[in-house]
C-alpha cells in the first residue's frame, strides 16, 4: 500500500521532470524563395507538428510566439540572422530556435534550416535538402527533417512513405534462406540467392539485402540456421521493418526436387501466398524453376524467355496454365459471370471480379427466369385466343358470340402484352450478355504482366540505415 | 460489334418466331344489335380451284318471331354455277313437335339469281334467333381473283301473319378461284 501511495505521489513529478528535461524549441516562419507564402507556411507547419513526435524537444506554441512578437513589435519576416533568432528565443524562453528557407529552382525544391542555440547565439545544427518531386513528397521530407535536425532516426513508416512502398506500389520483402532437405546448405543458399534476385527483377518488391539481414539477425541474437519457424521469421521481419517475409524449403527425393515457398505478412502472420513445385530434370533446370517461382510468388506471370529456358517436367502446381482474356470472354459467353470468376482465380481471388461474376450470373439468371415466365404466359394466352376464337367462329347464338369474342380479344391482348414485354426483356438481356462478354475480355488476365524487368541498377532496402540504397548487379552467366 | 451483329438477329428471330394467333377474322353472325335481323353468308370468303366446289351457308341472324324466309342470292353466272342447295335447320328444331317446314329453291343460271324459300307449315308457329337457312354449293367455271355473292334486298322475312319483317343486314361473300 505504501508503495502504491508513493508511486501516486512521485509519478507525476517524474513525468514533469522528464518533460522539462527536454529542451524547448521554437520554429520561426521560413523565408519563401520562388514559392508562394502559403505553401511555405504549410510545409513549416508540418515541421512544427512533427517535432513533438520525436520526443526529443518541447515545441513552443506558435500562438505564444506570435503574441510575444506582436507585443515586442517584431516581425518574423525580418528576422534572418542567428542573432535575431536568439533574441526572439530569449523573449520566448526557448533554448533553441529553428529557422530557414524553402525555395524552388527549376523543378527542384531546396530546404535550408538551422537550429540556433539561444544561449550562445550560434547555429548548433544545420540541414539542407534538394528535392526533385512533388510538393506532396516535400511534406514527407519536412517530417523527416524534423527528426534529423534533432539528431534522431526517422521512424520506419516515414521512410516507407518516402519510398512509395506504403502506397502499395512496391512492398518490402525479406527472404530467409530456404531450408535444405536432401541438398547441401550451399546449394540451398545459392538457390535462395537466385530466388531473391528474381523477386527483385519483378519490380514489385523492395528487397532487404541479405548481408544486412544477416547482420541485423546477428546483432539481435538470431541464428539463421535455427530460425526456420514462421514465428521466428515474423520476429525477424518485424526487426527488419519489412511488410512480408518469404521462407521455404528445397528438397530432393531421388531424382525429384521439391520446392515449397511461403510468403506471409509480418504484421498479422497470415500467409499471403504459398507456392510449391515438384521438378524432374537436370539440376541446372532447377535454377530456372526457382526463378519462375519468384515471379509467381509476386503474383506475376513469368516472362516467356524464362519459360522457354525450362528443362525437365513439372509434375505439380508450380505454374498455372496461362489464362487469357479470350478464354475469359468465351467462358462468359457460355455462362454469364464465368469469365469474371476465371479472371478472379487468375488474380488470386480478386474480390471485384468475383463480385462482378456474381452480379452477372444472378442478373442474367433472374432476367432469364422472368423471360421464361413471360414466354409461358404468352403461349398460354395465345392458346386461349385460338380456342376462344375457334368457338366464336362456330357460335350462332348472339350472347355466346359476344362472350366468346370478348374472351378471345382479352386473351389476344394478354398474349400481345406478354410478347412485347418479352421482346424488351430479351433485347435487354442480350445487351447485358454482350456487356458481360466484353467485360470479361477487357478485364481478363493480362498477358503483359509477365514482361521481364532486367534491372541492372535497382533499389534495395537497408534496414540498418532505414533507407533504400542503389544496388548494381552484373550477371556473370 | 461483331458480337452485337450476331446476337441481335438471333434475338429478333427468337421473338418473331413466337407468332401470335390472329383473331381478327369475324364471325358473319356477329352483328351489332342495330343491324339485326340480317341474312349473311358463312364463310364470308372462300378460295377454291377451277372446276372445284365452294360451299356457303346462308344464315338468318337475330330474327324475331318469323315464320318464313325468302333469300335471294345474286352471283356472277359467267364464273359460277349452282350445283346443289340443301335445307338449313332453322325451322327444323321446331318449337312445336309435329310442325314441318317447307323448303324450295329456284335457280336462274343465266341471270345468276338463286331464290330460296323456307317456311314453317301451319299457323301461329314462329321462330326467334339465329340459324342456318340453306347450304349452297357453287362450282367455278374459270380462274378469277374475286367474285362477289350478294343477298339482294328482294330477300324477305315474314311473320306468322305474312307481314314483312325489315331486314337490316344483307350479307355478301367473296369467292376466288385459281
Amino acid at each position: 500500500m505504501n508503495i502504491i501511495k508513493n508511486l501516486r505521489l512521485t509519478l507525476p513529478l517524474i513525468f514533469t521532470a522528464v518533460a522539462f528535461s527536454q529542451p524547448s524549441v521554437a520554429v520561426l516562419d521560413f523565408a519563401a524563395n520562388g514559392l508562394p507564402e502559403y505553401e511555405v507556411e504549410t510545409l513549416v507547419e508540418r515541421l512544427r507538428s512533427e517535432l513533438p513526435n520525436t520526443g526529443a524537444v518541447r515545441l513552443v506554441d506558435r500562438k505564444m510566439l506570435e503574441n510575444i512578437l506582436k507585443e515586442q513589435g517584431l516581425q518574423q519576416s525580418g528576422c534572418t540572422t542567428d542573432e535575431c533568432s536568439a533574441q526572439i528565443g530569449e523573449l520566448l524562453g526557448a533554448e533553441y530556435m529553428i529557422s530557414g528557407s524553402i525555395g524552388k529552382l527549376g523543378d527542384s525544391f531546396t530546404v535550408d534550416m538551422k537550429m540556433v542555440s539561444v544561449t550562445t547565439g550560434a547555429a548548433e545544427k544545420a540541414k539542407s535538402l534538394t528535392f526533385d518531386g512533388t510538393t506532396g513528397g516535400l511534406l514527407i521530407e519536412m517530417q523527416i527533417l524534423a527528426w534529423e535536425i534533432v539528431d534522431m532516426k526517422p521512424p520506419q513508416p516515414l521512410i516507407l512513405k518516402r519510398t512509395g512502398a506504403e502506397d502499395g506500389e512496391k512492398v518490402t520483402v525479406a527472404i530467409m534462406d530456404f531450408d535444405p532437405r536432401g541438398i547441401s546448405q550451399l546449394e540451398a543458399q545459392t538457390l535462395t540467392d537466385r530466388f531473391a534476385t528474381e523477386v527483385d527483377a519483378t519490380g514489385k518488391a523492395i528487397l532487404v539485402d541479405r548481408r544486412q539481414m544477416m547482420e541485423v539477425m546477428e546483432e539481435q541474437g538470431y541464428d539463421e540456421a535455427g530460425c526456420t519457424s514462421e514465428e521466428c521469421a515474423a520476429e525477424v521481419g518485424a526487426l527488419l521493418g519489412v511488410k512480408f517475409m518469404i521462407n521455404g524449403a528445397i528438397g530432393k527425393l531421388g531424382d525429384t526436387y521439391t520446392i515449397d515457398a511461403k510468403m506471409f505478412e509480418v504484421a498479422t502472420g497470415a500467409a499471403a501466398k504459398t507456392k510449391n513445385a515438384t521438378y524432374n530434370g537436370p539440376v541446372d533446370g532447377l535454377i530456372t524453376e526457382i526463378e519462375i517461382l519468384a515471379w509467381e510468388m509476386m503474383g506475376l506471370k513469368a516472362p516467356r524467355t524464362l519459360l522457354q529456358k525450362r528443362k525437365g517436367t513439372i509434375t505439380q502446381e508450380a505454374l498455372p496454365a496461362p489464362k487469357t482474356p479470350l478464354a475469359a470472354a468465351v467462358r462468359s459467353a457460355i455462362i454469364p459471370g464465368w469469365g469474371q470468376l476465371y479472371t478472379s482465380n487468375a488474380l488470386d481471388n480478386e474480390p471485384l471480379a468475383r463480385q462482378k461474376a456474381l452480379y452477372f450470373f444472378a442478373g442474367e439468371m433472374g432476367a432469364g427466369a422472368i423471360a421464361y415466365l413471360l414466354y409461358s404466359n404468352m403461349n398460354a394466352s395465345n392458346d386461349d385466343t385460338r380456342k376462344f376464337h375457334t368457338d366464336y367462329l362456330a357460335a350462332t347464338e348472339s350472347a355466346q358470340i359476344r362472350s366468346l369474342k370478348t374472351k378471345s380479344d382479352n386473351a389476344s391482348s394478354d398474349a400481345e402484352s406478354s410478347k412485347n414485354q418479352l421482346s424488351i426483356l430479351m433485347y435487354l438481356l442480350g445487351a447485358v450478355h454482350a456487356y458481360n462478354i466484353v467485360d470479361a475480355y477487357m478485364n481478363g488476365p493480362n498477358e503483359e504482366m509477365a514482361s521481364r524487368n532486367n534491372k541492372k541498377i535497382d533499389l534495395v532496402y537497408d534496414p540498418e540505415l532505414n533507407q533504400p540504397q542503389l544496388r548494381f548487379s552484373i550477371a556473370l552467366d | 460489334m461483331r458480337l452485337i451483329k450476331t446476337l441481335l438477329p438471333a434475338i429478333t428471330l427468337f421473338i418473331i418466331g413466337c407468332e401470335l394467333y390472329d383473331n381478327t377474322e369475324l364471325n358473319p353472325r356477329d352483328l351489332d344489335s342495330n343491324y339485326t335481323p340480317g341474312l349473311v353468308f358463312d364463310p364470308s370468303t372462300n378460295s377454291t380451284s377451277i372446276g372445284a366446289a365452294a360451299e356457303f351457308d346462308v344464315f338468318v341472324v337475330a330474327a324475331e318471331n318469323i315464320s318464313g324466309i325468302h333469300a335471294q342470292i345474286a352471283y356472277d353466272a359467267n364464273r359460277l354455277t349452282v350445283t346443289n342447295v340443301s335445307t338449313g335447320d332453322f325451322f327444323t328444331d321446331s318449337v312445336q313437335t309435329g310442325t314441318s317446314s317447307f323448303f324450295v329453291y329456284d335457280d336462274d343460271p343465266i341471270a345468276g339469281v338463286l331464290d330460296i324459300n323456307y317456311f314453317y307449315m301451319g299457323n301461329e308457329v314462329t321462330k326467334t334467333g339465329t340459324g342456318k337457312v340453306a347450304t349452297i354449293l357453287f362450282n367455278t367455271k374459270q380462274s378469277f381473283n374475286e367474285s362477289i355473292l350478294e343477298i339482294t334486298d328482294n330477300s324477305e322475312l315474314v311473320d306468322q301473319d305474312d307481314v314483312e319483317v325489315q331486314i337490316l343486314t344483307f350479307g355478301s361473300a367473296t369467292v376466288s378461284s385459281n
